[in-house]
């Protein structure tokens, strides 16, 4: 199993592709050092308001605190999370990592169905795999044009021989 | 074996343009979660504010032509310097800064859009309401709030409905703010491109990450302070009404606590634009790249510890004001540095004098100005005497309006010719530019001299004395307000197509990575990361 973040394509597959959210250019200490300074200077000063009085600073602070503890976080999760298609041989493997959790299907390439339902006026593109029944989309970190590109090469790669 | 290329995750095309792919008509301004059309909307926000702003300063100063009543009542004439102040620095000068962070941030470090796509949307689409609220106050019963932007109790507490209004559209467009600032924060720390280290990246983003820190730590004292008007109005708490054992200068300490790190929110990103002008016009790399970083971050927390300088004459003790005198004299040496690095920057550059290197060197000569009277202000002495006067009024527009609005006046024809993929008319921009920088003066230096002669703000009407040079800084006013139609039309042109298609890169000393992408820049851009060296 790969490692959770940072996933690389194998060199002997037929295709490889990777998608992931770009939230990884600060290692997880620093982007937890940068959010406690912020959680520090905001909270510090809600405290010290708060004992001269004016405690309904305070309240929006935590609340504030809190949302950008949500947004870090939520950035943490992305920075771990990715999928991995890769086409090889007579198989077509999806690898999924997920707030730290990684799983693992492989269908056979010749019977697998490739969908790509249409933007919508506010829709983007969806990419969806199907295999006996079961249906998987793939590529939500892909930029909507990618989707359709990738789509395309697969169609062309499970196409019956 | 692969005989098909692999590919990675963003991988795809830097610039890709897919058009099929994102929704076209009103519905692709409702529900864009694009950076560009954020940004976009952001911009046209800011500038609807500032002609809204603009007129209720024109009202203000067709009333001070002469002296005497003549075009409003004095009740009116109170609520449009309220409405004047809350519009501009909420409506169109934020607005605007965070447009350009919206538009140009992704840009410069080579992301594909911002952190959080839709908290974006939402936190644009907030802005029209209490846009709304703000404007429409002066209809309600008592009209609107007329208490000034510093919405200082008493008189707060005593206004009416307009007031509640007022408080409410603050609250929507500070929780605007919040969203934008996490957004910025997350985009700037986690999306870089590769090799993209903090310190290579520009300094306008530098100027906003920095600015957006402040903005999170400030908000939540603003939201506080009004929240405690609102329960003093109508909860029955006496948090400032001294009626019930409160303190009305608790709420200036607490205003501006908020409100001086609030002028360098307003003020960075401007340095930010200018940090990018200057070098790309002088054809040379940014003058002391490391000490601006740093200065901007000596900035930031100086303005933490210097809000009582608006307050000298409420009665502090003696060793409170030299504290507050000193700190804030102290904040002349960070802003120092930045003056010194951008005269050096110019300093045997190959300089030529487009309108955004005008806009920049209008900025830095008049933005300097502006830093001296403040330094005049913080001398304690001083302030006492000219405090509530027009060299205030004077000081704080030559900062927020030579400073501020230059510079994004600046970073407007800098970057129009990427954002529209059409060279803007120079012509018309130079004359933007001059007409700007003159009359510009002439609206608010002879403010000064009146400060200084002891004319107050915030009166509808003066002594004799004070008419002549009443009467010229209206023309003056006047003059700078109708030239803001000349970017409004360069900027429609602009858009229409009329005029030099705009190469990828328009100016020679550019050398960030938005000159990197197609002129217009792509729907989509920066898919497949670029690497910085």
């Amino acid at each position: 199993m790969p490692p959770a973040e940072s996933p690389s394509a194998d060199d002997t597959a037929d295709y490889a592709v990777i998608a992931q959210s770009r939230a990884a250019s600060v290692p997880r200490r620093q982007r937890w050092i940068a959010f406690a300074l912020v959680a520090a200077a905001s909270l510090a000063v809600g405290a010290v308001l708060a004992a001269h009085g004016a405690w309904p600073v305070l309240p929006y602070s935590v609340l504030e605190v809190a949302l950008v503890a949500a947004a870090f976080a939520l950035v943490e999760r992305r920075a771990r999370t990715w999928e991995r298609l890769t086409v090889q041989g007579d198989r077509v493997i999806v690898e999924r990592s997920a707030g730290g959790r990684c799983d693992r299907r492989e269908f056979n390439r010749w019977w697998l169905r490739v969908d790509l339902e249409a933007a919508g006026r506010s829709r983007e593109p969806r990419l969806t795999l199907r295999f006996a029944g079961e249906a998987m989309d793939f590529g939500g970190a892909l930029p909507p044009g990618r989707r359709a590109e990738v789509a395309r090469t697969l169609r062309r790669l499970t196409a019956p021989r | 074996m692969s005989s098909i290329p692999h590919d990675r995750a963003a991988a795809g095309h830097g610039t890709h343009d897919d058009h099929a792919h994102h929704p076209t008509g009103l519905m692709r301004w409702v529900t864009t979660t694009n950076h560009k059309d954020i940004g976009t909307m952001y911009l046209w926000f800011s500038f609807t504010m500032f002609m809204v702003g603009g007129v209720m300063a024109l009202t203000i100063r067709a009333e001070l032509f002469q002296p005497g009543l003549q075009v409003v009542h004095p009740e009116f004439f109170n609520q449009m310097t309220t409405l004047h102040g809350l519009i501009m620095v909420f409506g169109a000068i934020m607005p605007a800064a965070v447009g350009f962070a919206n538009w140009m941030i992704p840009l410069l470090i080579g992301a594909p859009d911002m952190a959080f796509a839709r908290m974006n949307n939402w936190s644009f689409w907030l802005l029209p309401p209490a846009a709304i609220l703000l404007v429409t106050s002066l209809f309600v019963p008592g009209g609107a709030a007329s208490a000034g932007w510093t919405l200082y109790p008493p008189l707060t507490i005593q206004q009416g409905m307009g007031m509640d209004l007022a408080i409410f559209a603050v609250h929507i467009m500070g929780a605007s703010s919040i969203m934008g600032s996490i957004n910025i924060i997350t985009t700037i720390l986690n999306m870089r491109a590769p090799g993209m280290t903090l310190m290579k990246m520009p300094l306008f983003c530098w100027t906003w990450l920095i600015t957006a820190y402040l903005l999170i730590a400030v908000m939540p004292v603003l939201a506080g302070a009004v929240t405690m008007l609102l329960t003093d109005r109508h909860f029955g708490t006496s948090f400032f009404n001294a009626a019930g054992g409160g303190d009305p200068v608790l709420f200036q300490h607490i205003f501006w606590f908020f409100g001086h790190p609030e002028v360098y929110i307003i003020i960075l990103p401007a340095f930010g634009i200018v940090s990018q002008i200057i070098p790309t016009f002088a054809r040379k790399p940014l003058f002391g790249y490391a000490s601006m970083v740093y200065a901007t971050a000596g900035i930031a927390i100086l303005s933490f510890i210097v809000w009582a300088h608006h307050m000298f004459t409420v009665g502090m003790p003696v060793a409170g004001v030299l504290f507050f005198m000193y700190a804030t004299m102290l904040i002349a040496v960070p802003t120092g540095v930045k003056i010194f690095n951008w005269l050096a920057t110019m300093w045997r550059g190959a300089m030529t004098f487009e309108a955004p290197m005008m806009f920049a060197v209008g900025f830095l000569f008049l933005f300097t100005m502006g830093g001296f009277t403040g330094l005049v202000l913080a001398i304690a002495p001083i302030d006492m005497q000219l405090h509530d006067t027009y060299y205030v009024v004077a000081h704080f527009h030559y900062v927020m309006v030579a400073g501020s609005l230059f510079a994004f006046f600046g970073g407007v024809y800098y970057w129009l010719p990427k954002w529209t993929g059409t060279m803007y008319d120079e012509r018309i921009a130079q004359i933007h530019f001059w007409t700007s920088l003159v009359f510009f003066n002439v609206a608010f230096f002879p403010q000064h001299f009146l400060g200084l002669a002891g004319m107050p703000r915030r009166i509808p009407d003066y002594a004799q004395q004070f008419a002549d040079w009443n009467m010229v800084s209206s023309i003056g006013a006047f003059g700078f307000g109708l030239s803001q139609l000349l970017v409004l039309y360069a900027v429609v042109k602009c858009i229409r197509g009329d005029g030099a298609k705009a190469p990828a890169k328009p100016w020679e000393g550019g050398d960030t990575l938005e000159w990197t992408v197609p002129s217009p820049a792509p729907y989509h851009t920066f898919e497949t990361p670029p690497v910085v060296r």
